[in-house]
């Protein structure tokens, strides 16, 4: 089989497999509900429902009623779960649009990478400057 | 100047105006109309024939409405008019304003009168830079509106505005031809509305964020049901009344909801420019507030949990379970040019988000919350030994890692040179300030405390305590300033001591952190002269290398610190001194009408006979705010224990005979009373030989 290059797409399918496959996941505390992710692509819309129940997720694509509806760009939604864009920031500029329980996806959002590359420490700064 | 302009806010909408009620937003003066840290009108000009009009008063009515009487006419002192206008202001999900002109002539009188009206969108941020606008303008009349717009890709800000009386509206403001009888009335409702409309969808309704979207409550209302429910206050030292009546108001106007929760409030930072979700503001002033209004603190706990850190982003600096420091809903953090979606650096929000869990759960003995947020304080309590020992010493410390648009100082005393060395030479990064320390130990005492009586996890309490005495051991050793017998304000990264005196020993004292043996000569430093003014505790004692009364962090005095060095000092028993702090600081409030500012100069006080207020953007400040409420409690020496309430008073003279009525909590309802017997009024004139 010939090597292709990593899609947006298949970055989305890798996120909601591995939180499917997590089982507990401590971030999402207590949170219940669902949530309906709507993502438009070259292939028109694709329709991702989640469960937080018990501390899992559980996705499918099975059509269930959702407690938060989310629409979203599939390149923008490739790049949130990739650590290169932030979905807060994208929900406050209208590049992600959110109808619905908000304390749901923001727990979710618990699930979503840090910024890529980040390293959690830097080198200490031993001199300061003393004037300014 | 900022002295002048008038300021008005309902949630996170406000309205900064000059005394005329005209915004016309420059660089110097940032007026306007502000919601979700967004700038929506910059211009809103009111003329007659062509003239601007001229201020007789402005009645601040309420936080929330102004009420601005007005004649035309420049140039002389003598008004003669012929001619009223009144503007009433309210604020909402914008605001509405009406118009009135009231002809005292005996003929019918003819005007042109002219609103004028623009929009920057300038972020909150970008309002004092007057930074380039990278997207574009689309001001229109549409449907009877007249729709001030800003787009930037799929970004929409918009402002409408509509008049009643079918006036000529065109793109830059509202024209009015006006005929008022002899003796007669003309007026005009005017209604501005802000709108976070999206980029994909065409409305003919403007689109508010769900927090605004709630039914519109009556203000008016809502703040006399607030006043009701709240503790009342009889004493006989009236400036004390007043100082409690504002504090309870202002209280009120600090309250902000969140998009998560736009039916509960936390008290947001301060008035206008920060009207948001901070971390280490919402916390202390819930902190301070907890006997009188817990439902702050509940929704603080809440929201901040909500908002809690999970994964590691050092452009927002954030780490699992660290709590934020601020939240913003501007064009700059909508397109990550700052890292606000929220931001992390803050060192104290942490540990102290543990220390409000357990204080909330002490006074209101709501466990079902505790229980709900056990994940949350765990992580939290998991953060400072995890993520914040960035020396690989024991000690919280901080450094950014965000270099570009991250906090560098990430403790309470955030100025760049408000951490430093007895000479004045500034420590390196990352620093473990002490205070961290305290707020560290407290952190582990108190969740131990939750992990035994409500976690039902007495192996992890166990844990909890036998780090926190461990802790509490090494900082006696590693932070005490032997020539000096105070705390070293800070660590440097390679063990040595930042030798500075500062408040911060009693912020130590507050968290328990500090060995009894060591507490007597703590609380002489505290109320020598050095630091103790009169008025109260400086941040930085005279005599060190960088020590300036006016300097921000570094001798000025604030009055939330100083609340919370007495609560320390009576922790340790020091009740009279307690007592004194207190007094000074209630002095000075009644200097400032009750309403304490941030910050005020550190000149001693026989000095100035007057606090010297210090220049800040916001006022009412929250943590200010909240300092009263927390020095009435530390001088009745209110303390949960159990089911109960222990009153224990130690008050000043002047205040004498002072009687809290129904006080909330676990206990239902209770009534505390106190008599004035200690003389402070020598309190730190004593001067000692250093």
């Amino acid at each position: 089989m010939a090597l292709r290059k990593k899609t947006k797409a298949d970055a989305i399918d890798a996120f909601f497999a591995d939180i499917s496959t997590r089982g507990q996941i401590p971030v999402l505390g207590t949170m219940e509900g669902r949530l309906r992710f709507d993502v438009s692509g070259t292939r028109g819309v694709e329709y991702w429902y989640v469960t937080l129940h018990n501390g899992e997720a559980s996705v499918s694509h099975k059509n269930t009623k959702a407690d938060v509806v989310v629409r979203i760009a599939q390149d923008l939604f490739g790049e949130i779960v990739e650590g290169r864009k932030n979905a807060m920031a994208a929900l406050l500029r209208g590049a992600m649009e959110a109808e619905g329980d908000f304390r749901i996806l923001i727990a979710f959002g618990r699930l979503f990478p840090g910024r890529h590359g980040s390293k959690g420490r830097v080198a200490p700064i031993l001199e300061v400057d003393q004037q300014r | 100047m900022s002295a002048e302009l008038v300021r008005i806010l309902e949630g996170n909408t406000f309205v900064v105006s000059d005394t005329r009620g005209d915004i016309e937003a420059s660089r110097k003066d940032p007026t306007g109309l502000f919601s979700v840290d967004t700038r929506f009108l910059s211009r809103w000009v009111l003329t007659v024939n062509g003239s601007r009009l001229n201020p007789l008063t402005v009645d601040d009515v309420h936080y929330y409405e102004t009420r601005f009487f007005l004649v035309p006419g420049t140039g002389t002192v003598y008004v003669d008019s012929k001619l009223s206008v009144i503007r009433v202001r309210t604020v909402g999900d914008g605001f509405r304003e009406s118009l009135a002109f009231l002809n005292h002539e005996d003929e019918p009188v003819d005007l042109d009168v002219r609103l004028e009206a623009a929009s920057d969108f300038a972020d909150l941020f970008e309002v004092k830079d007057a930074l380039k606008k990278k997207g574009r303008y689309d001001n229109r009349v549409e449907n009877g509106h007249l729709i001030l717009g800003y787009r930037r890709d799929s970004f929409v800000r918009e402002t409408w505005i509509r008049a009643s009386g079918s006036p000529d509206i065109d793109e830059s403001g509202i024209h009015f031809p006006v005929h008022i009888a002899a003796h007669g009335r003309w007026s005009s409702e005017i209604e501005v509305l802000v709108d976070v409309g999206s980029g994909t969808e065409q409305s003919d309704q403007p689109k508010v964020f769900r927090a605004n979207r709630r039914p519109r409550r009556d203000p008016a209302r809502g703040l006399d049901k607030w006043l009701d429910r709240a503790p009342s206050l009889e004493c006989s030292w009236d400036p004390l009344k007043r100082t409690y009546q504002r504090s309870l108001v202002d209280l009120a106007a600090l309250r902000f909801s969140t998009l998560t929760m736009p039916n509960h409030a936390l008290p947001a930072a301060g008035l206008p420019w920060f009207m948001t979700l901070f971390g280490r503001d919402s916390i202390i002033t819930s902190l301070q507030s907890l006997p009188f209004t817990p439902e702050l603190a509940a929704t603080t706990l809440l929201a901040l949990g909500e908002r809690q850190g999970s994964v590691i982003d050092d452009f927002r600096d954030e780490d699992p379970g660290r709590i934020l420091h601020e939240l913003r809903y501007g064009e700059l953090t909508a397109f990550e040019e700052r890292p606000h979606s929220p931001y992390y650096g803050c060192a104290d929000a942490t540990p102290l988000y543990v220390v409000l869990l357990d204080e909330y759960e002490r006074w209101t003995g709501d466990t079902k919350l505790v229980r709900a947020l056990e994940f949350e304080a765990r992580a939290a309590l998991n953060w400072i030994d995890e993520y914040a020992d960035l020396q690989d010493n024991g000690y919280v410390s901080y450094q950014r890692r965000n270099e570009r648009t991250g906090l560098e100082n990430q403790c309470w005393k955030d100025s760049w040179d408000s951490i430093s060395y007895r000479g004045g030479k500034l420590p390196g990064f990352p620093r473990a300030t002490c205070e961290l320390q305290g707020y560290a130990y407290d952190a582990k005492m108190r969740g131990a405390r939750l992990a035994r009586e409500v976690w039902r996890d007495p192996a992890f309490a166990q844990r909890l305590e036998k780090e926190a005495a461990d802790l509490k051991r090494r900082f006696n050793r590693d932070f005490w300033v032997r020539d000096g017998e105070y705390f070293a304000v800070a660590l440097e990264s390679d063990g040595r001591q930042v030798d500075s005196l500062t408040s911060n020993n009693g912020h130590l004292l507050w968290s328990g952190i500090v060995d009894k043996s060591k507490a007597p000569a703590v609380v002489r430093h505290l109320m020598g002269p050095r630091l103790f003014t009169g008025w109260g505790i400086r941040t930085l004692a005279e005599g060190e290398g960088r020590y300036n009364p006016i300097g921000y962090h570094v001798g000025t005095v604030w009055p939330f610190d100083n609340s919370f060095i007495a609560w320390g000092l009576r922790r340790y028993g020091f009740k009279k001194e307690a007592a004194a702090v207190a007094m000074g600081i209630l002095q000075a409030a009644s200097c400032f009408d009750g309403r304490l500012p941030e910050a005020f100069g550190g000149y001693r006080r026989e000095m100035t006979q007057f606090p010297v207020q210090y220049p800040t953007a916001c006022s009412p400040q929250a943590w200010s705010t909240g300092a009263p409420l927390l020095l009435i409690r530390a001088m009745l020496g209110l303390e949960p224990t159990g089911d109960y309430l222990i009153v224990d008073p130690v008050l000043p003279v002047e205040i004498g005979h002072l009687e809290l009525l129904d006080i909330p909590g676990r206990w239902g309802k209770i009534d505390a009373f106190g008599r004035g017997l200690i003389d402070t009024s020598r309190a730190g004139s004593k001067r000692r030989t250093q």
